[in-house]
């Protein structure tokens, strides 16, 4: 009998196949809700501040079994010509941050002080995140006067939109001077990744509404109505990512490796099932209508997404059209499902399918959440005791892609990773154009792991690698990545990041699927705006609502 | 005012690469303010008056010849290379190592522990009139010093007192920030007219 198995890096660490990723059930929002829901947790408004411009400071706290966090909102009155998504941005509509408990006063006056600034400011190890969003003006506006004359806003301007506000950034981890990870990475809420900055947008997204539905009340007094409902949950939080997040999956080799292991495994497990429920596959086909429909809402300009959009619609068709003519209680018929998509569908269409296979099964892969954290301080200790011999098998074997590619072209090496001086931002820069070389970052394994075996080429098998970084420092780094992708075959990329074909907007949809984004809509090769939480139950419906359910509805 | 332990990392990595390291040894850089750091030590301080003094020379001068039990080159060691290259053979190196002219001798901390930790034995590095003992977890601390002209490196060797306590925040001077600064700003590659039309992404407004 055949083993099925996870699939293999070389087919699942190419660009184009993790610029098709989609939001699943380990995706990192949805892990949250699912715990938040089932440990009981409630939420609460226990300040609101704001005058009729919308400043002002407001506190919503998220009391866990253990402990208690507080989104602490500022509002500002931001002049247009200030409203700017760069990271380079002075001024924001609104900052955040999420306390670790709940804040004094004076604990509040000193982020007063300092949230607003952003970048410019200090947090402390009390906070675990900063952020800060802006209006979609035309939503805002829209919303706003509709809500104040007492009358809803326009559905369709809402779902084209589909949020009030925008994040530019959430920074966690130690950023601006907040808590480490490793601070809290012991508490059952932040095992997982990202769980904090997550929770701190979806008690943004609450915020945001109660904020507009405060300034329609100041503008139309006792005629203004809150917003319905239902038109509520189509909102999420928009978000504007750009090339500064394209380097973390390649700095973060474990914590990569372990998000697609989960995943990966996850697909496994399905396809290994020696048969489905009836009641699994009307689930799943239930989900495959509502991702047809939810396919439909997405929208770009972007060339590429439009094609890629298209192609994805289709093939949703062609597996309706399918499964319609075989019978998925059959012996094996996950893993021939997913076989009849790698021979028949695109990536954008086969990687939606697993994300839908995936949905029947939580009760076998949801524990895979915890899973997906990294110790990476211990993967980071080179072992200088390894045979040469043994590391030109890993080149080989992990980078073989890479050494096959002629470096000494300049499309091969057309783009070099750098850091701007002048706004210290992430940049992709044309190497044969600019004098950029030499600040390139280390964002180039494949290139690294070719220099690195060439240079290998006259040593002794037996020799340690410890006698070749002596005199070889320069392949310090990329000896470290070797080995780490020795232990962890999913932490490397395997497609070349500086090509001249490279695209980043393919790196940002990989993370964002698995922070459990929707609605990609790529803006250039290098910036995309995405929706979190979109159709998700708000704070206040949380306890009675499913907390999966949301992530295919429209 | 105090940073977070990622925070000195990130800096102490871009110092490091500023300051003319391979990104490979600046890796080890972040690392090791991170490890001292975490244990209460200013280690953004100390590494802020080695990149000083070793700036503009050549790394590689820096580095260690192996001279059987001695370590040595022709000026001094760089704590972090010979670090690196300590953890490099933490598995087959002998008992009896002296550093020969080693700077900043607390920043090889970490390496020892990395090879206490290989070796299964505790470490100490011991110079005249200081030293510190490590069992690659916690450290204890005998005096700092800037430079120490001989460090005997022994296995089996017995803490005295408490460990330094583990922490979360470190502390860092504004001058030490400038200069750290300083050489971090080194990596970041000046405007071109290209690169601001092609941006880093992002609209104004909508």
């Amino acid at each position: 009998m055949t083993v099925i198995s996870r699939r293999p890096p070389e087919q699942v660490m190419r660009l184009a196949r993790m610029g098709a990723f989609h939001q699943h059930r380990l995706s990192f929002m949805r892990i949250l809700l699912r715990r938040m829901k089932a440990d009981g947790w409630t939420f609460h408004c226990s300040s609101f501040e704001f005058d009729s411009k919308g400043v002002g400071c407001g506190l919503y706290v998220a009391q866990g079994p253990e402990r208690a966090y507080s989104l602490v909102a500022f509002g500002h009155d931001l002049p247009p010509d200030m409203r700017s998504d760069r990271v380079i941005a002075t001024a924001w509509d609104a900052t955040f941050t999420l306390f670790d408990g709940i804040p004094t006063k004076a604990d509040l006056e000193r982020l007063n002080q300092n949230v607003p600034l952003q970048e410019a400011g200090r947090v402390t190890g009390r906070e675990l995140t900063v952020s800060r969003a802006n209006r979609s003006v035309r939503l805002w506006d829209h919303v706003v006067s509709r809500l104040a004359s007492g009358q809803q806003p326009e559905a369709g301007m809402l779902r084209d939109v589909g949020y009030l506000m925008r994040t530019t950034a959430v920074y966690g981890s130690g950023k601006l001077g907040a808590a480490d990870r490793e601070v809290i990475a012991d508490r059952a809420e932040c095992a997982a990744p990202f769980q904090m900055e997550m929770l701190t947008v979806f008690l943004i997204r609450n915020f945001v509404v109660e904020l507009a539905e405060h300034m329609a009340r100041a503008l139309g007094g006792k005629k203004a109505v809150p917003l319905d409902r239902a038109l509520r949950r189509g909102l999420g939080i928009g978000n504007s990512t750009g090339l500064g997040m394209a380097p973390f999956l390649i700095n973060h080799p474990v914590l990569l490796n372990n998000w697609i292991a989960a995943r990966e495994e996850a697909l496994a497990v399905v396809r290994r099932l020696p048969s489905a429920k009836q009641v699994d596959v009307e689930f799943f086909c239930s989900l495959l209508v509502c991702a047809a429909r939810n396919v439909e809402e997405w929208r770009s300009d972007h060339p590429l997404q439009v094609a890629k959009l298209q192609e994805l619609r289709r093939d949703v068709g062609r597996l309706q059209s399918y499964i319609e003519s075989v019978d998925l209680t059959a012996p094996m018929s996950w893993d021939r499902l997913y076989h009849w998509a790698e021979l028949t569908l695109d990536l954008d269409g086969q990687e939606l399918l697993v994300s839908l296979m995936l949905e029947p099964y939580g009760e076998l892969i949801d524990g895979f959440a915890s899973c997906m954290s990294a110790d990476e301080g211990a993967a980071f200790v080179l072992d200088g005791a390894m045979p040469v011999g043994q590391l030109r098998a890993v080149l080989a074997d992990v980078y073989g892609w890479a050494l096959a590619l002629d470096w000494g072209a300049q499309t091969t090496q057309a783009r070099v990773w750098y850091v701007s001086a002048e706004k210290l931002e992430p940049r992709l820069g044309e190497r044969f154009a600019e004098p950029l070389a030499d600040y390139e970052q280390p964002l180039s394994p494949g290139r690294d792991a070719a220099r690195l075996y060439a240079d290998l080429a006259d040593c002794a098998d037996e020799m340690p690698v410890a006698e070749v970084l002596l005199s070889h420092p320069e392949h310090r780094h990329m000896v470290r990545r070797a080995q780490i992708a020795d232990r962890y075959p999913y932490a490397e990329i395997r497609d070349n990041t500086i090509s001249a074909e490279v695209l980043p907007i393919d790196m940002l949809r990989a993370k964002l699927a698995f922070f459990g984004a929707q609605h990609f809509d790529p803006r250039s090769d290098r910036w995309v705006r995405i929706n979190m939480f979109r159709n998700a139950p708000y704070p206040d419906e949380l306890a009675g609502a499913d907390p999966d359910g949301w992530a295919y509805s429209t | 005012m105090t940073w977070s332990l990622n925070e000195v990392t990130a800096l102490a990595r871009k110092a490091g690469r500023g300051a003319g390291q391979s990104w490979g040894l600046a890796e080890e850089t972040g690392r090791v303010v991170n490890w001292l750091a975490a244990r209460g030590v200013i280690a953004p301080t100390l590494l802020g008056r080695l990149l000083l003094r070793q700036d503009g020379l050549e790394l590689t001068a820096l580095a260690p010849r192996i001279e059987s039990d001695d370590w040595v080159n022709d000026g001094w060691l760089c704590p972090i290379i010979a670090g690196a290259t300590l953890s490099d053979r933490a598995a087959t190196i002998g008992q009896q190592i002296v550093f020969h002219n080693l700077a900043q001798p607390l920043l090889i901390a970490p390496a020892t522990a990395s090879v206490a930790l290989v070796r299964g034995a505790v470490l100490g590095l011991d110079w005249d009139g200081g030293g510190f003992v490590t069992d690659g977890r916690d450290l204890w601390l005998r005096g700092q010093k800037d430079h120490v002209d001989v460090a005997r490196l022994t296995f089996d060797a017995v803490p005295q007192g408490a460990p330094l306590a583990c922490t979360a925040r470190v502390p860092v001077d504004a001058e030490t920030t400038a200069i750290l600064n300083t050489f971090a700003g080194r990596t970041y590659a000046p405007a071109t007219e290209e690169s601001r039309r092609a941006g880093a992404g992002g609209a104004d407004a909508d």
